[in-house]
């Protein structure tokens, strides 16, 4: 008897994770974009510079895999710029905001356009930069980066 | 007391993001299967086959790479199934025994894997993969819904396992000869026992890595062995240190940006020293 009842417990436990899971699915776009408390536009702000370090990378890594979620999303992160060139065309050079995991083995970054005539940063600078997230297709591929980005 | 208001605050924020969630849950569920087992393993001086598997589903995760396959679980769950049973398949007629065998698996899978990745693998990121796959990194925090979802399932199934096999297992972990004489299928469930293992290890790589799962299935035991003497409590001890040490280890490294899997071993050799430290006061009180 004390079998079946554990056995239905563990049961019910389970069924209640998995009602969980699934109510924050379809949470996922207002939970990940409302943590700037103090702005009334929470929605449409995403300030990573608020997180800690594991947070950022894990929202970084959300971000890369449904980027589409993001479009016309405020990104504002903090990390080092890193620099990229078109192979084909050497006259382009592509900014990225590098954010690396707690074990610093692991990094990934958000490409980033500044508005026209603002100036650059050199490689490795930190920096801070906030930017609309939007895509652009280059050769028939779809990238993202924010755009109309400013440095802070 | 501002630190602790700012800590419950950061916690609440963070908790508004579904994959801080999900990581919770799984964490929560993994550390549950582990630990339950883990007794067993512990007593059967099994530990050390935790470590040797947690090698094999890193040469899988590997060939999963290079065959670029989006969901890499299946894979990793064959390939690590398999080779538990080749390990714990016991008889006579082995030719490699036991502890050689588990080495010699272990580092072949472990040493096949690197090479793998290195030779073929089409991401430019060799060494985040790596240690990423080793060390956990924010694994547990970058799962997909499928992980979650195939997490809940497998955790279930191992949950039920247990609470079924509970006596079978008991009697094979303690007197596999008596258990034998007395009609029970010990190879059968010393092979069901390896199977678990094997996808607990699989399940429990997303959590703290492939190098750090071991302290997931020994610290638990070892903790809750300091302090109590029946099977029973020692498992209901065990499930519970290790759900708790999880779950802390997990807040604090989100919290405090620390590595994920090995703030929940720290947390891990915290609650043994404390468990060993009662341990010796309940041992003196009885003397």
């Amino acid at each position: 008897m004390k079998k079946y009842i554990a056995l239905l417990m563990a049961l019910l436990m389970v069924l209640s994770l998995s009602a969980c899971g699934k109510l924050e699915e379809e949470k996922v776009y207002e939970g990940t974009a409302s943590y700037d408390k103090n702005d009334d536009s929470i929605g449409d702000i995403v300030d990573l510079t608020k997180l800690s370090s594991t947070m950022v990378y894990s929202e970084v890594n959300q971000i890369m895999i449904t980027p589409e979620k993001y479009i016309g999303k405020t990104i504002k992160m903090a990390g080092k710029c890193a620099l990229y060139y078109n192979q084909q065309d050497e006259s382009k050079t592509y900014y990225s905001c590098i954010i690396s995991d707690a074990t610093a083995c692991c990094s990934q970054g958000i490409e980033f356009t500044l508005k026209e005539g603002d100036a650059y940063p050199d490689l490795n600078t930190d920096i801070t930069v906030e930017g609309t997230f939007a895509s652009y297709k280059e050769d028939g591929t779809t990238y993202y980066h924010l755009e109309n980005a400013k440095l802070l | 007391m501002n630190f602790f208001v700012k800590i419950i605050n950061d916690l609440q924020t963070y908790f508004e993001f579904p994959f801080v969630r999900y990581a919770l849950i799984v964490g929560i569920l993994i550390s549950l299967c582990s630990s339950l087992l883990g007794v067993t393993l512990v007593l059967k001086r099994f530990s050390f086959i935790g470590d040797g598997l947690s090698h094999v589903a890193f040469g899988a995760m590997a060939i999963a790479s290079v065959l670029k396959l989006t969901n890499n679980m299946p894979l990793i769950l064959i390939i690590t199934v398999l080779c538990a049973i080749l390990l714990l398949r016991s008889g006579s007629r082995r030719k490699i025994k036991g502890d050689a065998a588990v080495a010699m698996i272990s580092v072949g899978a472990l040493a096949m894997g690197y090479l793998m990745l290195n030779v073929l693998n089409p991401s430019s990121n060799l060494t985040g993969d790596v240690c990423s796959t080793l060390f956990g990194s924010t694994s547990i925090l970058t799962l997909t819904k499928t992980n979650v979802y195939i997490c809940i399932v497998l955790s279930v199934l191992m949950l039920l396992f247990f609470v079924f096999f509970y006596n079978k297992i008991f009697a094979v972990t303690f007197d596999e000869n008596f258990a034998l004489a007395t009609g029970t299928k010990a190879n059968l469930y010393n092979l069901l026992i390896a199977v678990v293992v094997a996808v607990i290890i699989v399940l429990a790589m997303n959590l703290v890595g492939s190098l750090l799962i071991s302290a997931l299935v020994i610290f638990p035991a070892l903790s809750a062995m300091r302090v109590f003497k029946s099977f029973k409590s020692v498992t209901i001890c065990s499930a519970i240190f290790s759900v708790v040490c999880t779950t802390l280890g997990l807040l604090i490294s989100i919290v405090a940006g620390t590595p994920v899997g090995s703030t929940i071993v720290a947390v891990d050799i915290v609650g043994f020293l404390g468990f060993y430290v009662a341990g010796l006061i309940k041992g003196g009180k009885k003397a």
